[in-house]
């Protein structure tokens, strides 16, 4: 889900959000881009944790109390983990049976839900996932350090995007009661916040991360204190300048611009579409080749839910425009 | 009404029982931190189902789908729905979700739709205002001793039409796949809570001919938001009942007791005493613990016009107070409630209008729970026209509440000035008078300002747009125990407070002995048993 609206949140800007980036066995320089793409992917395993909650798909995702977090929860999310590891990209939790749960807890949780409800499956998703962030990036280097910060403004765009919704059921269905949730915006417009934080996001200095960092031993363990660099809160960071995506560099995981569609469409189009084939391919020294296609492409169309769109096609000559 | 407790009691004893209704009302207070929040919500975003035989499908009644159906789809994954039509898709909602189930405690189940649609490219942007037509069925299941479920039973079917608002961002530059931004359409509401499983199938059929959900756009997911009472505000609030409902009825009778004492017919203020009493009791009665053994769906109703009832009652009790309170001397038929007739039909015709509104939503909603009055341009109309109504009767009669108790106020001052030149005996009926009017003003408006605080309190902390995680206060349980243990209090000190005072009966434990009493009256009046305050006046006039 991350790739896909990255992908299309990218699509005719130089850096096009190549798959690679959502490897996680592959270590990259921190630049505003892999910045991002940390940030979309905490944002997205948070939404999806939030779908499946509300599917009943995972078990565990209520009677959530901040301050306890209880064991059987842990164990999922241990599973949970174990999933993100070996899915790269999209996050799909499906529905695990885990054994560990006695039948004890379960009745625990029924009578708690039965006394109080619970309903917090938004704030519980973006917790869990801050624990998964969290144990995904153990180390407590330079790198791990930006990482982590980039994922957790993925998960803060997510709370903060929550809205409210109330309703009324007093009496008569007045006002005299009412009951109040909390909703997750779609993807769609989180990915579009953080796409604005990306052209926002603050460049910081390896020596103001390590500043940041506090390093204290106890008896059995290291004592990793961190705290915020200041007027970092909110913002992505990144330390590195973007390299030039123009060029073909394998190690670093991005292509360059070579071979990638622009387009010239002039009406009814992003500004950033307008000129992808000035920044796309000119501006990185390739010329813009046109090819003529014949397509047959659906128009006049008219939507009828559910699923079926009823369109003529109309046979038109489009152009289609590439570097090379 | 001569000769209160009120006016008798001296001010130590008048002071510990005011404390004690105090920390009454703390304690009603304190019972609130206990207990959860009133109501939580739930959401549920349903399994898409494929129903392979629609046709088959549409009349039975014994098949269901369940979140395990044999083909379900995400439709946002635009594959998927390659060759299914809309009669197809079944939105498979179990209520609650994972392995809860649902108590009896819980009482009752308010459902609200959610439609996620987007936006596609080849698509205009769609008019606002979109009917939809909801195909809803709804079963149930309950617990097998054994840990089981009992196969779905039917519970109710209907098909209703609702609108749903949606607005797109034009600013959004890139709009496929974009969200509409649409508002929650109610779904259903269930008077009661029986059994523990429930289960939505809902579908949207599409018909052009019969213009059947023709505007509806592109839906990605459907979510329906459950609202329940939570099973430990139900215990508090029950357990607060039952211990007000014999407190209460104690004082009632005690109060009765000491009017039928009195050598005269009960006064039209003790009359309005009791019947206050008597509504409240009603409302105090804890017939919720019925709703535990029994299926109830009227319940939701019934506690409509149990609270109805006792508001009514109030409201008049207020008006008829400050009547009789009226310190002119008119003719023998100011005992009646004739004489009120003008302003009592006002809280008549406000309630009968509420009443009506009621039955018409609620009432049908017992027979079929997906009904809504609001739906139909007439209903929409017929329910508006209700409320507008009682919101006319209920200015009108503040108007005339205000208006008497402008007059008292003005007799008050005119009778205060004249005051020192009266003889004692007059003197201290007209200052016994203003007495309790002024101590019940002065009540009234508290707990009147209590409950609109509390009422306003409320609504700023559920509209707050953050969601604090650390308020762990539930203010709002605290606020309707407190009011409600307010109002009880309220009206149990009414009725103990105004109850007929009989000094010379040292017996009795609520009476003073007179050692430095508020009002020290004259033997001989006390002791008199006027009906009114007329002949009272006679009388002391004829003793000085």
């Amino acid at each position: 889900m991350a790739i896909d609206h990255c992908q299309s949140l990218f699509q005719w800007e130089r850096w096009n959000c190549p798959k690679s980036t959502f490897n996680r066995q592959q270590r990259l320089i921190s630049t505003k881009e892999t910045a991002f793409s940390k940030a979309i992917i905490a944002a997205g395993i948070a939404h999806s944790i939030t779908k499946n909650c509300s599917q009943g798909q995972i078990e565990g995702c209520k009677c959530q109390n901040t301050d306890k977090f209880p064991i059987d929860q842990q164990l999922k999310y241990k599973n949970h983990q174990e999933k993100i590891k070996t899915l790269s990209g999209d996050v799909r939790i499906k529905k695990e049976v885990t054994e560990n749960v006695t039948k004890g807890v379960n009745n625990d949780k029924n009578v708690e839900w039965r006394w109080g409800g619970c309903s917090d499956n938004p704030m519980f998703a973006s917790q869990i996932t801050e624990k998964i962030i969290d144990s995904m990036e153990t180390g407590i280097d330079v790198p791990a350090y930006i990482s982590r910060h980039n994922a957790k403004v993925g998960i803060k765009i997510i709370q903060s995007s929550m809205r409210r919704k109330c309703r009324c059921h007093g009496i008569s269905g007045s006002c005299t009661t009412q009951t109040c949730w909390i909703q997750v915006a779609p993807f769609e417009e989180i990915s579009r916040k953080l796409k604005d934080l990306h052209r926002k996001s603050v460049r910081v200095t390896h020596s103001a991360v390590e500043k940041s960092i506090i390093i204290g031993n106890s008896a059995s363990d290291v004592l990793v204190q961190v705290k915020e660099i200041p007027g970092t809160e909110n913002r992505l960071i990144y330390m590195v300048r973007s390299p030039d995506y123009c060029v073909t560099n394998f190690t670093e995981g991005y292509l360059g611009t070579k071979g990638r569609m622009c387009s010239r469409n002039r009406s009814n189009v992003t500004k950033m579409e307008k000129n992808s084939c000035r920044n796309v391919c000119k501006k990185c020294g390739h010329t813009v080749k046109r090819m003529q296609k014949k397509v047959a492409r659906r128009c006049n169309c008219k939507f009828s839910w559910c699923c079926e769109v009823k369109c003529d096609t109309c046979h038109e000559v489009v152009n289609e425009h590439f570097c090379i | 009404m001569p000769g209160t407790i009120l006016e008798n009691l001296s001010g130590k004893k008048l002071s510990i029982l005011i404390s004690v209704f105090l920390i009454c009302q703390l304690a009603c207070f304190l019972l609130g931190l206990i207990a959860p929040s009133p109501a939580t919500t739930q959401t549920i975003l349903a399994t898409v189902c494929v129903d392979e035989n629609p046709l088959s499908s549409r009349s039975a009644t014994d098949k269901w789908f369940t979140r395990q159906c044999s083909k379900s789809i995400q439709l946002s994954d635009p594959k998927a729905t390659i060759g299914l039509d809309a009669n197809n898709l079944v939105f498979v909602t179990e209520m609650p979700l994972l392995n809860l189930d649902y108590s009896r405690w819980q009482q009752n189940l308010v459902g609200i739709l959610q439609i996620d649609m987007v936006y596609q490219n080849e698509q205009k942007i769609l008019n606002p205002m979109i009917e939809l037509t909801l195909d809803s069925r709804l079963a149930f299941s309950d617990k097998t001793p054994n840990g089981g479920k009992t196969p779905w039973k039917y519970y109710s079917h209907a098909e209703e039409k609702r609108y749903m608002n949606c607005i797109f961002e034009e600013r959004v530059e890139e709009k496929h796949g974009y969200p509409y931004n649409c508002t929650m359409v109610a779904l259903f509401e269930l008077g009661s809570l029986f059994h523990d499983y429930y289960l939505l199938n809902l579908r949207m059929p599409y018909n052009y001919t019969t213009k059947k959900n023709i505007d509806l756009g592109k839906v990605e997911d459907v979510y329906l938001h459950t609202i329940y009472m939570n099973g430990g505000f139900t215990k508090v609030w029950v357990s607060l009942k039952t211990v007000f409902f014999p407190i209460l009825l104690s004082i009632m009778t005690w109060f009765w007791h000491r009017v039928h004492k009195l050598n005269r017919k009960p006064v039209l203020l003790e009359y309005m005493l009791i019947s206050l009493g008597c509504t409240l009791a009603f409302l105090n009665l804890p017939i919720e613990f019925l709703s535990l053994t029994f299926e109830m769906p009227y319940m939701l109703l019934l506690s409509d016009i149990r609270q109805g009832i006792f508001y009514a009652m109030l409201l008049s009790f207020w008006l008829i107070f400050a009547g009789e309170h009226m310190l002119i001397q008119e003719h023998a038929e100011r005992n009646t409630l004739k004489r009120y007739w003008k302003h009592l039909s006002t809280i008549a015709v406000g309630c009968l209008c509420l009443l009506i509104f009621d039955l018409c939503e609620r009432g049908v909603q017992l027979v079929n729970p997906f009904y809504s009055i609001w739906v139909t341009p007439v209903g929409t109309n017929l329910a508006l026209a209700f409320i507008i109504l009682a919101g006319i009767s209920a200015g009108l009669y503040f108007l005339f509440l205000c208006y008497m108790i402008w007059r008292v106020f003005k007799n008050i001052s005119i009778k205060r000035s004249v005051l020192p030149s009266m003889s004692q005996a007059r003197r201290l009926h007209y200052e016994g008078i203003i007495y309790r009017f002024n101590f019940l003003m002065l009540t009234t408006l508290i707990c009147a300002a209590v409950t609109i605080i509390s009422f306003i309190l409320s609504q700023v902390d559920e509209g707050q747009d953050k969601w604090d995680e650390t308020m762990d206060l539930e203010l709002s349980s605290i606020i309707h125990t407190g009011v409600y243990g307010m109002w009880n209090i309220y009206i149990c000190a009414m009725l103990i407070l105004y109850a007929p005072s009989h000094k010379q009966w040292p017996l009795d434990p609520n009476c003073s002995d007179g050692e430095e009493v508020e009002f020290s009256r004259i033997p001989n009046e006390s002791a008199s048993n006027e009906i009114s305050a007329l002949t009272s006046l006679s009388a002391k006039t004829s003793i000085d």
